[in-house]
C-alpha cells in the first residue's frame, strides 16, 4: 500500500488518483488520500474502539453503511451543490475531544453519531464525485475501503486499549492531535476564505 | 506494539502524501509544519520542559499534559490563524521557557490546575506564534498535521527523556537540564525585550 | 421454516443475482492484455519497429502509437495476426533521435489496459515505460532506462490485482487452512509452485493454450468451494488434513496463468530474466498483501466478537462455487466455439 501511494501522481485539488487498476482500485485510492474526510471518520472508529467490543461492531456495520447511502444521495444530488469545508474539521474537531476525553457515550446516541457523521461524510465525497463519469464505482471503492478499516480500526484501538494503561492514553493522544488538526483546519478555511 | 507500527505506517503515509502534493506544485506543507516547531530553538525548549515537568509531576499530569497540549496549541494556531491578535507573544514564549525551566531546576510541584493552567496558556503563545507564522501557499490539512505531530514528538521526547529521574543521578541531571532550559530561555526573553 | 432463514435464503438468492449481474465485468477484468511497442536502434537513428496490437475477442483495440513528428516511415508497415494480438512491423527513420521527443499511445484513454513501450538502443542501452489510460504519451529521455525495469514490478502487482481467479483461489485456502503453521506452508508451497511454472513457461517459452489453462484455473477454483463447506460441517477431506498438496498442484496451473500475463508482452531474450524476477516479486506482493488483508479482516472480527448468521457464514463458500462454476462453463463454451 505504501508503495502504491508513494509513487501515485495526484492532482493536487480533486485528489483523483489513477491507479491504471480501474475505477473501483481508483475509489479506493481516493479514499485514502483524501485526508480532511478521512481525519473525522478515523477519529469515530477510534471512539467506537474505546467505547468497548458492542460500539465498535456498531461502527463496522452501521458507518460503512450511512456513508454509502450519504454517497449515493450525493452523487444524485445536482453538481453544484457543496458540503461547507468547514463540516468536516467540525467534526474532527468535535469527535476528536471525545476520544481525547475517553467519552463513553450511551448505545443510541453513539449510534446517532455514526449515521450523521457517516452520511455527512458520504454525502461530501459523493458531491466531490459526482462529474466523473464512473462516480458510482468510485463510491463502491471507497466503501469498501471504509468497510476495511471501519473493521480494523476499532479491533485495533480494542486490542490496544484494553492491553496497557499507556495505550489508551496513547489513544487518547491520537485524538487530541485529530481535534488539533481540525481545529488549524477550521482556522484555515477562515483564512482562506 | 500494534499501535506503535500503525502510528509508524500513519507517518510514512502521511509524508509520502505530502510528497504527492509537492508534486502537483504545492508546497510540500507536511514537511513545512514538521519543521516549524522544530525551526525555533525557543519552542523546542519550552516543548521539551513541559515534557520533563509532566514526567516529573507524575500521574495524572504525565498523562493530562500531552491529552490537553495538543488541543489548547491548536487553539492558539485557530486564533492566530483567523488574525485575532495577541500582544506580546516573543515575551510570552521566551518566559515560557524561562519559567518552565525553572519549574523542571526546582521540581516545583503546584496543584494539578495550576501546572495545566500555565502549561495551557503557554501553548496558547506557542500555537498563535505558529498559525500567524504559517508559509504562504501551504496546503492548509498538511502543515497542520505536521506542526501537530512535530509538537507531540517533542513532547514525548521530553517525557522520554524525564524517565531519567527513575534513578538518583537521572533525577538531579533532570533538574540541571532544566537549569539550562530556564538560562536558554533567559537569553531569548532578552532578544525579545531589546 | 423460520422467518430467519428464509431472509438468510433471499439474501443469498440476491447475492447470486448480483454476481450474475456483475460477471461479465468480472470476467473482463482478467483479460489484461497489454500492448507492446518495441524499437531497435538498426543503424544510427534508424528503427525496427514492432508493435503488438491487442486484440479483444478477435478484434484489435483502437490503440495508435504516434511516433515523434521528426521521424519517417522507411516503409509500408507489414500485419499478421496472432491468436491474441495484432502484430504490425515497419522500419522508422529518427534522424534527430529520440531522446527528448515524446512518444504517444493514441486511444489509450478509452481502454481499461497498458502498453509496454520498450527502446533497444544502438549502443546496448534499453529503456521501458509503462503507458496508462491517465497518461498515455511518454517522453523519451536517455537515462530512465534504469527506472523503467521497474515497470516489471508494477505490472506483477497489477496482474494480482486485477486476477481475481488467482485471489479467489487464495481466499479458498486461506478458509481451509486452521493454524498459522499449515497456513505457512499452504502459502509458500503456492508461491513456489506458480514460481516454478511462470519460470518454466517464460525461459523455455513453454506454450500452454490459454483456453483450456483458463478453464482449469476456474475448475480449481469450484474444486475449493465444497472443500470449504467440509471444513465448515466439521468434516474432514485429504484436501484440509493436507492443503499444501492441493495448493502446491493448482500452484503449477496458475503460474502458467501467470505466465501467459508476461508472456503478452513478447520479452526480448536479453532481459528476461530480470523482468521475471521483478513480475514475480510484483505477483507475490500483491498476494502477500490479499493474505494480511484476508488475516486482519478476520483477526478483527474475533475481536469484535461477530457472531455471523448461518448465512452469512456460507456465503464466501457461495462465492467461490458460484464463480468458479460460472467461469468453467464460461471458459470451456469459449474453448469449444473456437
Amino acid at each position: 500500500m505504501l508503495v502504491v501511494l508513494g509513487v501515485l501522481p495526484l492532482p493536487s485539488a480533486a485528489h483523483l488518483v489513477s491507479t491504471g487498476l480501474g475505477p473501483i482500485y481508483d475509489g479506493i485510492g481516493h479514499f485514502f488520500l483524501s485526508l480532511e474526510d478521512l481525519l473525522p471518520l478515523l477519529a469515530l472508529m477510534t471512539l467506537g474502539g474505546l467505547n468497548g467490543v458492542a460500539a465498535g461492531r456498531r461502527i463496522m456495520f452501521v458507518l460503512p453503511s450511512a456513508w454509502l447511502i450519504g454517497g449515493i444521495l450525493g452523487s444524485l444530488i445536482a453538481v453544484g451543490t457543496i458540503v461547507p469545508a468547514y463540516v468536516a474539521p467540525l467534526m474532527a474537531i468535535m469527535l476528536g475531544v471525545m476520544v481525547a476525553t475517553d467519552a463513553q457515550l450511551p448505545e443510541r446516541v453513539l449510534t446517532g453519531v455514526i449515521g450523521i457523521v457517516g452520511s455527512a461524510s458520504g454525502l461530501t465525497t459523493g458531491i466531490a464525485l459526482a462529474t466523473q463519469t464512473n462516480n458510482l464505482q468510485l463510491i463502491l471503492g471507497s466503501a469498501i475501503a471504509l468497510c476495511v478499516l471501519a473493521t480494523a480500526v476499532p479491533a485495533l484501538v480494542i486490542v490496544a486499549a484494553t492491553s496497557r494503561p499507556w495505550m489508551r492514553i496513547a489513544v487518547r493522544v491520537l485524538g487530541s492531535w485529530i481535534a488539533g488538526v481540525g481545529l488549524l483546519m477550521l482556522g484555515w478555511q477562515v483564512r482562506i476564505s | 506494539m500494534i499501535l506503535r507500527t500503525l502510528f509508524i505506517l500513519a507517518l510514512a503515509a502521511n509524508s509520502s502524501v505530502a510528497w504527492g502534493h509537492s508534486e502537483g506544485g504545492q508546497a510540500s506543507g507536511l514537511i513545512a509544519g514538521l519543521l516549524h516547531p522544530i525551526g525555533g530553538m525557543d519552542h523546542v525548549l519550552a516543548m521539551v520542559a513541559v515534557g520533563l515537568w509532566g514526567a516529573q509531576l507524575g500521574n495524572p499530569a504525565l498523562w493530562m499534559l500531552p491529552v490537553a497540549f495538543p488541543l489548547v496549541m491548536a487553539f492558539g494556531g485557530f486564533l492566530g490563524l483567523i488574525g485575532v491578535p495577541l500582544p506580546g507573544i516573543e515575551i510570552g514564549i521566551a518566559l515560557s521557557g524561562v519559567l518552565l525551566g525553572l519549574a523542571v531546576a526546582t521540581k516545583l510541584q503546584p496543584p494539578l490546575w495550576v501546572a495545566l493552567l500555565l502549561v495551557a496558556v503557554f501553548a496558547i503563545f506557542h500555537g498563535h506564534a505558529h498559525g500567524t507564522e504559517l508559509p504562504e501557499g501551504a496546503s492548509g490539512l498538511t502543515y497542520s498535521l505536521g506542526f501537530v505531530i512535530a509538537t507531540g514528538m517533542l513532547h514525548a521526547s521530553g517525557i522520554s527523556i524525564g524517565l531519567v529521574q527513575r534513578w538518583q543521578q537521572g533525577k538531579l541531571a533532570l533538574r540541571w537540564i532544566g537549569g539550562l532550559i530556564s538560562l536558554g530561555g533567559a537569553y531569548f526573553l532578552f532578544g525579545a525585550l531589546s | 421454516m423460520s422467518v430467519r432463514s428464509i431472509f438468510g435464503r433471499v439474501v443469498t438468492r440476491l447475492f447470486q443475482f448480483a454476481l450474475a449481474l456483475l460477471l461479465p465485468q468480472l470476467a473482463m477484468a482478467h483479460e489484461l492484455q497489454p500492448g507492446f511497442l518495441q524499437l531497435t536502434e538498426t543503424a544510427p537513428h534508424q528503427y525496427e519497429v514492432l508493435w503488438k496490437q491487442p486484440t479483444s475477442l478477435g478484434n484489435p483495440l483502437r490503440l495508435t502509437p504516434v511516433f515523434p513528428v521528426t521521424c519517417q516511415a522507411l516503409n509500408a508497415p507489414q500485419s499478421e495476426v496472432l491468436p491474441q494480438s495484432w502484430v504490425w512491423r515497419m522500419r522508422l527513420s529518427c534522424p534527430a533521435g529520440l531522446a527528448g521527443q515524446i512518444l504517444t499511445i493514441e486511444g489509450l484513454e478509452a481502454f481499461a489496459t497498458d502498453v509496454l513501450i520498450r527502446v533497444e538502443h544502438g549502443d546496448g542501452r534499453i529503456e521501458t515505460h509503462l503507458l496508462k489510460p491517465a497518461d498515455p504519451s511518454v517522453t523519451l529521455n536517455e537515462a530512465a532506462g534504469v527506472h523503467g525495469r521497474w515497470t516489471y514490478l508494477t505490472l506483477g502487482i497489477e496482474h494480482i490485482a486485477l486476477g481475481i481467479d488467482h485471489l479467489l483461489f487464495v481466499l479458498g485456502l486461506l478458509l481451509i487452512v486452521g493454524n498459522r503453521w499449515t497456513l505457512i506452508k499452504t502459502i509458500t508451497s503456492f508461491t513456489v509452485a506458480h514460481s516454478i511454472t511462470l519460470a518454466i513457461a517464460t525461459l523455455a517459452s513453454v506454450h500452454v493454450p490459454a483456453a483450456p489453462l483458463n478453464a482449469a484455473i476456474a475448475l480449481s477454483i469450484l474444486f475449493l468451494a465444497p472443500e470449504v463447506v467440509r471444513v465448515w460441517r466439521g468434516q474432514t477431506s485429504l484436501t484440509i488434513r493436507k492443503p499444501w498438496l492441493v495448493a502446491f498442484a493448482f500452484g503449477l496451473l496458475h503460474g502458467f496463468g501467470f505466465a501467459s500475463g508476461l508472456a503478452a508482452l513478447g520479452l526480448p531474450r536479453n532481459e528476461i530474466a530480470p523482468a521475471l524476477l521483478l513480475f514475480n516479486i510484483g505477483v507475490e506482493i500483491g498476494q502477500l498483501g490479499f493474505v494480511f488483508l484476508v488475516i486482519g479482516l478476520e483477526r478483527s472480527f474475533r475481536v469484535l466478537k461477530i457472531h455471523w448468521p448461518r448465512w452469512a457464514e456460507m456465503l464466501p463458500a457461495y462465492t467461490l462455487g458460484t464463480l468458479g462454476a460460472f467461469w468453467t462453463i464460461q471458459r470451456v463454451t469459449l474453448m469449444i466455439l473456437r
